[in-house]
């Protein structure tokens, strides 16, 4: 139901918006790995962030499992913890998501964007009963020491083929468009 | 008294683009969603920009912008949109609705600044 230049072009796009919006600065280390998909038993005791993408052929959950350890709040929470950090995560990954989304809106000019919000683990048990057509998971290590996993969960109402124009890579952000 | 109004359901987002602008010398207050939006925009006469989120829970931001410009037949005051939403549609209904400008997360002040000066006159 997914092509493999569909497939190949979401691992793309993934890839760039982990560079592009969870590396928060231009000289540190980030390493991404494709990994083997957690059994949701595994996932069920770490509350994770969620966020969705829509259009009218499929749906998009991508889901960020994140260490709430001592580099990680250092490296994206300024020092803080608690509700805090949690708050500027979801910030972190509504940005990470809606780079997804840039790109993904020059093949679909229909997409819509949920806010981020927590999942309690256990929610991951439910996952299966969304029946995905595609479902990835990806290790993300900046600076070896600030580690999470992106999953990209992939429902699709109709066969699902693109390929993302290059150009759509590049889009400005942080300019006012003036109308 | 305040002339720019930023509104979005992220703390972290209020504060880096409240705080910048303050840092500037705007005055500025902050909104949680589009129904405090609303509240804010009617107990502060002064403000002439709204800078504002798409996605929040309560009321999204295109939805305040059509009340500012329906309900309350508010015209005058200039509205830019601050989203990582950067669909042709979505902007269409901005326009249709009213909205002056568009800007694609994340938030560069410096890139904006002087123009967000001239829009809160």
């Amino acid at each position: 139901m997914i092509s493999d230049r569909a497939v190949q072009g979401m691992d793309e796009i993934l890839h760039r918006a982990v560079r592009s919006r969870l590396v928060l600065h231009p000289g540190d280390r980030c390493e991404v790995a494709r990994t083997r998909l957690r059994d949701a038993g595994e996932l069920s005791d770490q509350d994770f962030v969620v966020l969705t993408i829509t259009s009218l052929g499929f749906r998009m959950l991508t889901m960020i499992h994140i260490d709430d350890d001592q580099p990680t709040r250092a490296y994206y929470g300024r020092g803080t913890s608690g509700h805090a950090f949690m708050d500027i995560f979801l910030e972190v990954a509504n940005l990470f998501c809606g780079a997804i989304n840039q790109e993904l809106v020059a093949c679909f000019p229909d997409l819509g964007m949920s806010t981020p919000y927590y999942l309690d683990g256990k929610c991951a048990l439910h996952i299966a009963a969304l029946r995905p057509a595609y479902l990835a998971s990806y290790a993300i290590a900046i600076n070896d020491d600030v580690r999470m996993t992106a999953s990209v969960c992939l429902c699709a109402q109709a066969p699902l083929d693109f390929t993302v124009p290059e150009a759509a890579a590049a889009q400005a952000t942080g300019e006012l468009e003036l109308f | 008294m305040a002339n720019i109004l930023v509104v979005d359901d992220s703390g972290a987002v209020r504060e880096e683009v409240a705080g910048f602008l303050r840092k500037n010398g705007l005055a500025v207050e902050t909104a949680v969603d589009g129904k405090d939006g609303l509240s804010k925009l009617k107990s502060h006469p002064g403000i002439r920009l709204i800078v504002c989120d798409v996605n929040m829970p309560n009321m999204d931001g295109l939805t305040m912008v059509e009340k500012i410009r329906g309900e309350l037949r508010n015209t005058s005051v200039n509205v830019v949109m601050l989203t990582t939403e950067s669909s042709p549609s979505m902007k269409e209904r901005g326009k249709a609705a009213g909205v002056k400008g568009w800007i694609v997360k994340p938030f560069k002040g410096e890139a904006v600044l002087e123009s967000f000066k001239r829009l809160a006159v």
